[in-house]
């Protein structure tokens, strides 16, 4: 049979499946009429179509549903729940830990973002710094030390993945990941070693780190999640994200998914 | 999804996803009904045998049960649930050889058991359309994985290219490949094993194609 025709094989598809914006399929419709071979294909994609199995004709086993909710109550779920007497531990136990992280940095500059002020504005991204950033140093020229605030920068075009860049994640403002997934230091062992963690704080409460972060690929999640929790299927994904990474977050108690 | 359902029905949709979420057994009971047929429509046609797509689509109701509570933020549930029926499929297949042993046939061999709906104004135009449905079936087998699942989520699941590359995990240019070669392949499959196409008339007037 022939071919549709080199220049519009590209967006026939498209065509057929409504991925096209309006004005582009007006221009597919109206070339449909005079190809012959682009026409053949888009009439024989439509005849498929036309005699495609519909998904409501598809037989469910008897018990299907029962079988699943068995399943279900067979496989109890651990119950997660945030109180706040846990969270005024759990808060405890990570300032402690912080401060002493603290005394290697200047906790000024890494808190003014959220502090607001003028180290908030200061920490707003001009184009040109962040480009400077990155840029390597000019012939004996004196480079300042990037100051910290910079690494907060909103996602643009230009930036290198946030996930990558960031010194800490505030999901929500610098980075969006395309899976979050939270455990317990208990639940994680020690299936996080070898992985740089970052603070993690949410958009809502950006002041406040609930955990810590690990970047990584959706693969390397779903063998942790395996090793870990027994859990064999990978995470639900994020459709806003900014970032293909995702985020394994390890709390000292466990998070409710729900927030708060 | 592609042809969304009446708002209505989304926002109940949604409403027993966080009821799920929050352990409401009921909530997700409804999930499975609502969702089953579509679950099944996919591993019924990337598994080998019917025990299997009816245990990979349980394993992906159980496992969205299971990790309903850990997952923060808003995704699609459908087509999270979609990914995770696909991994069943796979993870079944990894598992096929060392300790499955299956009395009853391969899919690929047997009679088709899905449903074949008679429809048609006469009787002969009803077995008209059975046979080719048959057909239809037997041609989406014969396609290779990456090629049929994309064809199935876009034409079956009625996904959108965006949703069906979040399913698959491959980005959009490999989704628009795999459906157009789906169904070229599925094209002259169904030319030379069916009825469904006719010679086109452009070949029988010799005709070029435009430049």
């Amino acid at each position: 049979m022939n071919d549709p025709c080199k220049k519009y094989a590209a967006p026939l598809d498209a065509f057929l499946d409504g991925e096209l914006p309006l004005e582009q399929m007006e221009q597919v419709r109206r070339h449909l009429d005079t190809c012959p071979p682009c026409r053949d294909y888009v009439d024989a994609c439509l005849a498929l179509r036309a005699v495609m199995p519909q998904a409501e004709d598809t037989p469910v086993p008897e018990d299907f549903t029962q079988s699943v909710m068995a399943a279900v109550a067979a496989h109890p779920r651990k119950t997660r729940r945030w109180t706040p007497a846990r969270r005024r531990a759990a808060m405890a136990a990570i300032a402690a830990c912080l401060a002493a992280a603290m005394f290697l940095t200047n906790y000024q500059d890494w808190f003014a973002p959220f502090t607001g002020g003028e180290a908030a504005d200061a920490a707003l991204p001009r184009e040109a710094d962040a480009a400077g950033d990155q840029a390597p140093a000019q012939e004996g020229e004196q480079v300042e030390k990037t100051p910290r605030q910079y690494q907060f920068y909103a996602v643009t075009q230009d930036t290198a993945d946030p996930a990558e860049d960031a010194e800490a994640y505030v999901e929500g403002e610098n980075v969006v990941f395309a899976f979050t997934v939270f455990l317990t230091r208990e639940e994680a062992g020690d299936a996080l070693a070898g992985y740089t963690g970052k603070p993690y704080s949410t958009k809502d409460d950006p002041g406040t780190v609930i955990g810590t972060g690990y970047a990584m690929t959706v693969e390397e999640a779903e063998h942790i999640l395996y090793d870990v929790l027994d859990y064999p299927l990978g995470p639900m994904r994020n459709d806003q994200c900014t970032t293909e990474l995702g985020c394994i977050v390890v709390t000292e108690e466990e998070v409710s998914s729900s927030g708060n | 999804m592609k042809n969304d359902a009446p708002d209505m029905q989304r926002q109940q949709l949604d409403q027993w996803v966080r009821q799920a979420r929050e352990g409401d057994q009921e909530a997700f009971r409804h999930l499975v009904e609502a969702y089953e047929k579509k679950v099944l429509a996919l591993t019924l046609r990337m598994c080998k045998h019917k025990e299997d797509a009816a245990e990979a689509a349980q394993e992906a109701f159980l496992a969205a049960w299971q990790g309903l509570p850990f997952f923060r933020g808003e995704a699609a549930f459908s087509t999270w649930l979609y990914r995770l029926a696909s991994n069943a499929c796979v993870d079944l297949l990894r598992k096929e050889g060392r300790h499955r042993a299956h009395a009853g046939p391969s899919l690929d061999d047997e009679e088709l058991p899905l449903p074949l709906p008679d429809d048609g104004p006469t009787p002969q135009e009803a077995a008209e359309r059975r046979e080719m449905r048959e057909q239809v079936e037997r041609g989406l087998r014969q396609l290779p994985e990456e090629y049929r699942q994309a064809l199935i989520l876009r034409e079956i699941q009625q996904l959108s290219y965006e949703e069906i590359s979040k399913v698959l995990e491959v980005d959009l240019g490999t989704v628009k490949s795999r459906i157009n070669r789906g169904r070229r392949r599925l094209r002259e499959f169904l030319t030379e094993n069916g009825n469904l196409f006719s010679p086109p008339a452009s070949k029988k007037h010799g005709e070029e194609g435009c430049s």
